[in-house]
């Protein structure tokens, strides 16, 4: 249930950045928004459903994209097994502090892309690795991301509670 | 046993496996969609409409109202008085232009000649590497892989996929995108690629020998069997003519705004077309063959 919370709230993300950003015409904010509840599942949840839910939105990233399909689903796979290794040792209790994880996962994300998009297609997109990507996409999701979280948080929860009331049934 | 003992090494081996499945299958057909992909395409198309909706809605308020907050302070009570008539006015405007834009379409769907669906932009490329439009019209209207899309400026691209209701649309300036071209004048055939950029695209092949003026039009050469012969594509902005080689390379500046796009004519294949097209290669891998 919550698996499938988490993916319609993907959903909607990708709406979201694949209306709104591009028609504001600042492509350089174009950040991954469906990104954050894979790197909030990979966080907060036990790792096969982390990989099974960023594998599903990312799959669903890649309906939307030009480029060969399954790569994004294996980049966020990648990504969200980066960020199930990367949280232990790590502090994460409040939003902001999950939130901010979205930023550098985000440029984990461009990393695997990149290699699996060389790999697959044998073409180098090196060369549309400008600054905003580098710089202000990850800044820019570090910053949008705890938001996002907290209607994560709200939507896990939404999940969890229905699910509590049919096993108190 | 071992094996039993890491149920998430079978989890994750299980979707990278599947992960390559989808990759090699999309290689080998990238037209064809999975049922996972047409779930998607229908779950998100009502939200991608309504979203686009909202920002249009959005959009019209900011530049009718917020560009104005200087002037209406000056003038409060005078707004006051107005505001309500000014909202009305704005969705009269909205709708004449809608109307405006609407009319230009059905002009030009009339003088193409060839049978057309319009449909509306609901969506963009999701990663940001490619030039790719999702567009409210799909299968059930007739709309399949390879047709060509124009607006009244010119050539926007062409499908590349297409969904029950929904369809995605390859635009010119795409890496992946290539056209046979000439220039209207000259006659001089070459192929235009996209470099990414939206003002821009390059093209090739232009013998060194051919004389090529600023300010020439490009058009669809017809060649190939994709796209229809003698629609505007752009205009030559400049040309490099370097000190060997062959070639000439030269930039073309696109007619269409393809950063202002909201509505699209789909060109549904004639007999004549489909024959051509059929002879070419599949329009994903448009650089080696559809053009």
């Amino acid at each position: 249930m919550r698996l499938l919370l988490l993916f319609a709230q993907g959903l909607l993300l990708l709406s979201f950045q694949t209306t709104f950003f591009g028609r504001m015409g600042f492509s350089a904010f174009q950040c991954q928004l469906w990104l954050v509840p894979v790197v909030y599942g990979a966080l907060r949840w036990e790792l096969n459903r982390a990989l099974v839910l960023s594998f599903l939105l990312g799959y669903a990233s890649d309906v939307f994209s030009g480029g060969v399909q399954g790569i994004g689903a294996l980049s966020a796979l990648g990504t969200a097994f980066g960020a199930y290794w990367m949280r232990k040792g790590l502090l994460l209790r409040s939003s902001l502090q999950l939130g901010m994880m979205a930023g550098p996962m985000c440029l984990l994300y461009q990393a695997f892309y990149l290699t699996l998009g060389y790999l697959v297609e044998g073409k180098a997109w090196i060369e549309d690795l400008v600054i905003s990507r580098i710089i202000l996409q990850p800044v820019v999701l570090a910053i949008t991301a705890p938001v996002i979280v907290e209607g994560s948080q709200w939507v896990e929860g939404l999940g969890q509670s229905r699910f509590a009331k049919r096993r108190s049934e | 046993m071992w094996w039993r003992r890491h149920p998430t090494l079978w989890v994750i081996l299980a979707l990278v496996f599947i992960g390559f499945v989808i990759i090699s299958s999309h290689r080998r057909d990238p037209g064809s969609l999975s049922l996972f992909e047409r779930m998607v395409y229908a779950v998100t198309r009502p939200l991608q409409k309504g979203l686009t909706q909202a920002f249009l809605g959005i959009r019209d308020v900011w530049e009718e109202y917020v560009a104005l907050v200087g002037v209406r302070r000056e003038n409060k009570l005078l707004a006051q008085r107005i505001r309500e008539l000014e909202a009305q006015l704005i969705q009269c405007r909205e709708l004449q232009g809608s109307m405006e834009r609407i009319q230009a379409l059905l002009d030009f769907q009339a003088s193409l000649k060839l049978p057309t669906v319009a449909s509306q932009v609901i969506g963009e490329d999701s990663s940001g590497w490619f030039r790719t439009l999702i567009i409210d019209k799909g299968k059930r209207d007739g709309i399949e892989r390879g047709m060509p899309v124009v607006t009244k400026e010119g050539l926007v691209g062409h499908v590349m996929e297409s969904a029950d209701f929904s369809a995605k649309v390859l635009l010119i300036i795409d890496r992946n995108s290539a056209v046979d071209v000439m220039l209207q004048q000259s006659r001089t055939k070459g192929v235009l690629e996209g470099i990414g950029r939206p003002d821009l695209c390059l093209l090739k092949y232009v013998p060194r020998s051919e004389t090529v003026d600023v300010g020439e039009l490009v058009i669809t050469s017809g060649l190939g069997g994709v796209y229809p012969k003698g629609l505007v594509v752009g205009k030559v902005e400049k040309v490099w003519r370097e000190g060997y080689g062959l070639f000439q390379k030269v930039d073309v500046r696109p007619q269409v705004d393809f950063r202002r796009l909201e509505e699209v004519l789909v060109v549904l294949k004639g007999e004549e077309m489909q024959e051509g097209s059929k002879q070419d290669t599949p329009p994903h891998k448009a650089k080696k063959g559809a053009r």
